[in-house]
């Protein structure tokens, strides 16, 4: 296939020539979009123009155009974009002048691609590897919240963070999920104290899509990114799909229901509605230990989003609000709790709202050159109580980021500029009731202001080079001046195969006993009078990966991909549960802590309707406890050494019949010690886990049933010290396998209107 | 395992349901092409999303090229203007061109 330059560059410097804007009523607008291997993205820069004639515009940052009607009377529009198939459409029958073009990739030999989406797909184009799971993906489970979406991610690992609360916890990159920055349509979200149950607070069912980004990353939305970033993109207002409803239930007394709706109030501003409501009312104790390994549950949770459009002024305006209200009783259960003297229960109640402001401004008549601003006020509050122990936090964080986005000279050497500023306050405490521990409660809040600027480079080479390089300079109020360099490189050595390189730098304030809420749910006394003196955790990411697209004759590929990341921490908060089984200590790591992770994956078509996912990683990771004088270097507790995972998905034709088998295949883990450093406590065994689900698809109406952990795999015995709750060996963070048995599901979904 | 054997049985039985094959369905299909003004890739996704989900329709081939669509349908439960009216209802011009 031919880069195609030559006609890329002759019409960007014809077309910058024509202006953008012209007097409504004698206009056509719309969005280009491309679907690629990955989804579908709004394309920048792809050129509209009246067929036959040299009237044409170039779309802006979210692929949209407005272009005045022709001055020869042409009625057929084109759309094209470099790697893309040209489209055309003729308006002349069209009532409204809005036309939406979605182009396909261009192929070898010319074959039209496959509309049948994959559930993750891996884009060509993109300067890191991004695992997309598309909307199809988010469909092969039930996946209920986000932390649920991750089961067919080779990528990342959901887990529990200890046996009482619920409360999930991903890894990515062999480390936890708090060093990935989440985005909530690239607005920062998940930060402190929401982080903890944060995984449970997004329904799937609200998303288009997700992200998944590993290494260094973008520089403009802050330092944060230590492993990789995770992007969630919703359901947009303008989506045609009027109102959409998912009811589901289980076996363990879980019902859930959510719903989106996309209104369009007029031309220019539509809103979306998104509800959701769950209840456990039972709760649910698969090994029947006493204690509930799924807490009875109520969770509410609201968001309201508008988008305002005036392709005609250059401007485009988001904003949302988002209220959440989660409650969670777990504990023992009234059969065990009479066994003991006084019953040990959790209460944990966590409340949110958030507002966001996101507005785009086309600047001067360059294409593409862009002014936004993103704006968010977020307050969460976290009120916890585990046994005699009780936490209570909230935080309120306020956010700005504005960035100019142009080029110099041609699109090739593209640019983004500017500044952020970030305030948290966080009030928070913590109280222990046990009569045995010296410690009995401790303030835990803090105030922090980060302002910063930063610059962001992009250089595309004829589509085999693309170089993305940046820099950010913030003054941390508490940490002082970081500086945070990152780059990215894709070189295409040939068209299907690509090589992708990384490095960069992330810096993240923890937040010691949110990032790790399973400690609270042990006896152990916390020694957190050194949290104070906590410097900011500060590490140094490389990757590399090298894909192969191997085309086949039915115009599809095989996509073979190996990668490796290092990450090495120059600082980190080393939270040390094996020096003394009495103690959890907090400190600044002293000596090397590092993960390196090797994954493995392909993707391929089988037959007509099959695909087939299997990946394969590996993880080599250590961390130095500090004691005295001596230095501890163990390999990380709780974090498999490796993860297989084969995912086989059978379409019948136009997706009326879809089948989904998913294993996983989790390797060992190093059990944490609990006399001292040498008392090794083994390994955990290897363990699958099996998933499979049926979907019975229809135009509006779609009905699926499945199964989770389909042979009934659990940790035995989760709980150390279960027979005496309030005495000094109970301990529940030791988590490394699943705590919920089988689960069997069904649900529905339902559409309403054009879609 | 008593329990996963009646899961698969039962996960199988309903997948098997509706989907075996019912041979005197097959004296009943008629194919029908209509010349269609498609323009892009975009018209195929919309029609494939909503075409065969119409009642009695087994099959179809968009052909954006040739602006062609070709439906094979159940002629007891579904006729050649009814398909059309579908595909018109989807904001196209149609044109039937070809029955067998």
């Amino acid at each position: 296939m031919s880069f195609g330059m030559t006609r890329k560059y002759t019409l960007s410097i014809v077309l910058v020539f024509f202006s953008v804007f012209s007097a409504r009523g004698q206009e056509v607008t719309g969005r280009v979009t491309g679907v690629d291997s990955g989804g579908r993205v709004d394309l920048e820069g792809a050129a509209v123009i009246w067929e036959g004639t040299s009237e044409g515009v170039l779309t802006d940052g979210q692929g949209r155009f407005v272009i005045p009607l022709s001055k020869t009377g042409s009625t057929r529009l084109a759309a094209s974009y470099l790697g893309y198939r040209s489209c055309t459409i003729d308006i002349a029958g069209y009532e409204t002048f809005e036309v939406d073009f979605e182009l396909e990739p261009e192929e070898i030999e010319g074959v039209v691609i496959s509309r049948r989406r994959s559930g993750t797909t891996f884009p060509r184009l993109s300067t890191q590897k991004i695992e997309t799971i598309t909307g199809a993906g988010l469909l092969k489970m039930a996946c209920c919240n986000l932390s649920e979406s991750f089961e067919n991610s080779a990528t990342v690992t959901v887990g529990f963070t200890d046996a009482v609360s619920g409360a999930k916890q991903v890894q990515l990159l062999g480390l936890s999920g708090i060093y990935t920055q989440m985005m909530d349509e690239n607005i920062p979200t998940m930060r402190g104290l929401a982080a903890t149950y944060g995984w449970s607070y997004t329904p799937g069912p609200w998303l288009e899509s997700i992200q998944i980004s590993k290494g260094a990353s973008s520089v403009v939305n802050g330092y944060e990114s230590v492993s990789g970033q995770i992007n969630l993109e919703f359901k947009k207002p303008d989506n045609p799909e009027t109102l959409f409803v998912n009811l589901y239930g289980d076996e363990s007394s879980r019902v859930e229901a959510n719903m989106t709706s996309a209104i369009q109030l007029n031309d220019k501003l539509s809103t979306g509605i998104f509800l959701h409501g769950s209840t456990a009312r039972k709760g649910h104790d698969a090994d029947r230990d006493g204690f509930l390994d799924q807490p009875r549950t109520r969770f509410v949770n609201a968001y309201n989003r508008w988008m305002w459009i005036a392709d005609s002024k250059g401007i485009e305006s988001r904003e949302g609000f988002r209220f959440l209200y989660d409650k969670r009783e777990g504990g023992q259960t009234g059969a065990a709790a009479k066994t003991t003297a006084k019953a040990y229960t959790t209460d944990i109640i966590n409340r949110g709202f958030s507002l966001f402001n996101k507005t785009g401004i086309s600047v001067g008549v360059r294409p593409g050159q862009s002014l936004g601003i993103i704006t968010s006020f977020t307050n969460y509050t976290q009120d916890s109580r585990f046994g005699e122990r009780n936490y209570r936090g909230t935080q309120n964080t306020f956010y700005i980021n504005t960035l100019f986005s142009s080029f110099i000279s041609n699109t090739s050497h593209r640019y983004t500029a500017g500044a952020s500023f970030n305030f948290d306050d966080i009030d928070a405490g913590y109280r222990d009731g046990l009569p045995y521990n010296d410690n009995r409660g401790y303030s835990l809040g803090r105030r922090e202001a980060v302002g910063g600027i930063f610059g962001q480079y992009t250089y595309d080479w004829m589509e085999r080079v693309t170089i993305l390089a940046g820099f950010r300079a913030d003054y941390n109020s508490r940490y002082g001046w970081l500086y945070t360099p990152r780059i990215n490189v894709r070189y295409g050595l040939t068209e299907n195969i690509i090589l992708r390189a990384s490095a960069g730098k992330g810096y993240r304030a923890a937040n010691a006993l949110t990032d790790n809420i399973g400690v609270l749910a042990t006896s152990r006394q916390l020694n957190v009078e050194n949290l104070q003196e906590l410097d900011i955790e500060r590490a140094w990411n490389y990757g590399a990966n090298l894909s192969f697209y191997i085309p086949l004759r039915s115009s599809k590929n095989i996509i073979l991909s190996f990668d490796y990341f290092h990450t090495d921490f120059q600082n980190q908060l080393v939270v040390d549960a094996e020096r003394d089984s009495r103690y959890i200590w907090f400190y600044n790591l002293k000596g090397r802590s590092y993960a390196d992770v090797w994954q493995a994956d392909i993707s391929a078509p089988v037959t007509r309707g099959l695909d087939l996912f299997a990946a394969f990683r590996y993880n080599y990771t250590r961390i130095t406890y500090f004691y005295g004088n001596y230095r501890y270097k163990r390999e990380k507790p709780l974090t498999s050494r490796y993860r297989g995972l084969v995912n086989l998905s059978y379409a019948t034709r136009f997706r009326k019949w879809v089948f989904d088998a998913t294993a996983q295949f989790n390797g060992p883990s190093r059990l944490p010690a609990t006399e001292n450093y040498s008392a090794d406590q083994g390994n955990s065994p290897f363990f699958p886990v099996y998933y499979l689900q049926i979907t019975r698809n229809t135009k509006r109406l779609d009905i699926y049933a499945g199964v989770e952990n389909l042979l009934d795999y659990r940790q035995k015995n989760p709980i150390m010290g279960i027979d005496d709750p309030f005495g000094t060996d109970f301990d529940s963070s030791r988590i490394w396998g699943p705590l919920m048995g089988r689960k069997i599901y069904a649900g529905i979904r339902l559409r309403v209107g054009k879609f | 395992m008593g329990k996963i054997i009646f899961i698969l049985a039962a996960l199988i039985s309903v997948s098997t349901a509706n989907a075996a094959p019912q041979p005197d369905k097959k004296q009943n299909i008629e194919t029908v092409t209509y010349e269609v003004n498609l323009n892009c890739e975009k018209c195929k996704a919309r029609l494939e999303k909503h075409i065969p989900f119409e009642k009695g329709v087994k099959d179809m081939e968009v052909d954006v090229a040739g602006k062609k669509v070709t439906v094979s349908f159940d002629s007891r439960k579904n006729t050649a203007d009814g398909i059309a009216g579908a595909i018109e209802k989807l904001g196209y011009t149609v044109v039937v061109t070809d029955r067998e």
